[in-house]
């Protein structure tokens, strides 16, 4: 198979793209599943305080609307919120200078990844890596916990993307994610 | 006049291992997030428990009783108490978590330390950091360990295998690099007598 080689530079947008991937393998769905459930819940229970407080006796209407204040953020804010403060501090690090030299290369060959920038020359075989992740917008490398190069798919064409995607399932097996995709479907 | 050995560098061959990480980045830890310090978090509870135990008369005098503020105490106390046994080891377990997501940090190396850099080279990998994107530099009596780099989040230069001479330069060359960002922790901070830095 031929390698697949892409030179970039990285932007804002691919940056901020890198970090909101880099947010959404940390809350998997059952996660963001889960959020939303307890929001319902409490949006559940500040509803029948409220009426069990019309019914028979007022427990404390400042509780049930508490809950409801709480269950309402969760169920339809936090998780907008967590991903546009992660996306304001992408931001702020790029303008501030902290990603690091923009212009990279990254080479997906057979048996191992090659990536060189300014400041980091590496060829990686496929084994070391921690794990990888795909969304809509880039490839995730990461060759250990908080170590994470990022490859945008707008530097590659549709069949390069099928091609890269497809070796790292073939080399990662299990340690590759993609956005979206079961766990136990894999 | 300069001497021209000072400028010279300076190679360090090493494996690190799951040890010498774990020291590394519990030292660095202590000097680069002091307020996360078991000492000073296991303090903040404990003036908890003092402030809530400093209620009990008044509660007793306005409310008959005084179980919430006896409940804060004992919840702040036994957190004091659960944060000075277990942070040690939770900090401890996530290093070597973290060594061991990351096999190319156990391959061997060599190290050159600059006047402006240094350049970590193993078998797959060619890392340059350079001393303006380091926050920090702790040195203890075997390793010395900057933090927090662009492309690794610790820089670790092993001085075991060096003659005193070629330690003392290490060391001289991290001090003049580091200057105020630079410190050095001993093994004999209280509470502590492996320098592991979890006081």
């Amino acid at each position: 198979m031929e390698p697949v080689t892409v030179n970039f530079a990285m932007t804002r947008e691919d940056f901020i793209a890198s970090r909101t991937a880099q947010l959404k393998l940390l809350m998997p769905q059952p996660y963001r599943f889960a959020i939303k459930f307890m929001g319902a819940v409490l949006i559940g229970f500040a509803a029948v305080l409220l009426a069990a407080g019309h019914l028979r006796y007022r427990p404390a209407p400042w509780l049930g609307a508490l809950l409801a204040v709480c269950g309402v953020f969760l169920f339809f804010m936090y998780l907008p919120t967590v991903e546009a403060s992660a996306r304001k501090h992408a931001a702020n690090d790029f303008d501030a200078g902290r990603c690091g030299p923009p212009a990279r290369k990254v080479c997906f060959g057979e048996n191992s990844v090659e990536i060189r920038s300014e400041r980091y020359q590496a060829e990686i075989p496929y084994e070391m890596f921690y794990s990888a992740y795909e969304d809509g917008s880039v490839f995730l490398l990461y060759t250990g916990i908080g170590e994470c190069r990022s490859v945008p798919k707008r530097t590659m064409n549709g069949e390069e993307r099928k091609r890269v995607a497809d070796l790292l399932a073939e080399r990662l097996k299990r340690k590759f994610k993609q956005e979206g995709t079961r766990e136990w479907t894999k | 006049m300069p001497n021209r050995k000072d400028e010279e560098p300076i190679a360090v061959t090493q494996t690190l291992t799951e040890e010498d990480f774990s020291a590394a980045a519990a030292a660095v830890r202590y000097f680069a997030a002091p307020m996360r310090r078991r000492s000073v978090r296991a303090a903040a509870c404990l003036t908890v428990a003092a402030l809530a135990a400093s209620t009990v008369p008044a509660s007793l005098n306005f409310f008959g009783t005084a179980w919430v503020s006896a409940a804060v105490t004992a919840v702040a106390f036994a957190a004091a108490v659960a944060v000075w046994f277990w942070q040690p080891v939770r900090e401890t377990r996530q290093a070597a978590l973290w060594f061991r997501s990351c096999p190319l940090m156990a391959l061997p190396s060599t190290v050159t330390v600059f006047r402006d850099r240094a350049v970590v080279e193993s078998k797959c990998e060619r890392i340059t950091e350079y001393w303006t994107d380091l926050s920090v530099c702790v040195e203890t009596d075997g390793l010395i360990a900057a933090a927090a780099g662009k492309e690794r989040g610790l820089l670790i230069v092993k001085k075991q295998g060096l003659s005193e001479e070629e330690a003392a330069r290490l060391s001289a060359r991290f001090r003049g690099a580091f200057e105020r960002r630079y410190f050095r922790f001993s093994g004999r901070k209280r509470g502590n007598s492996s320098g592991t830095g979890h006081g």
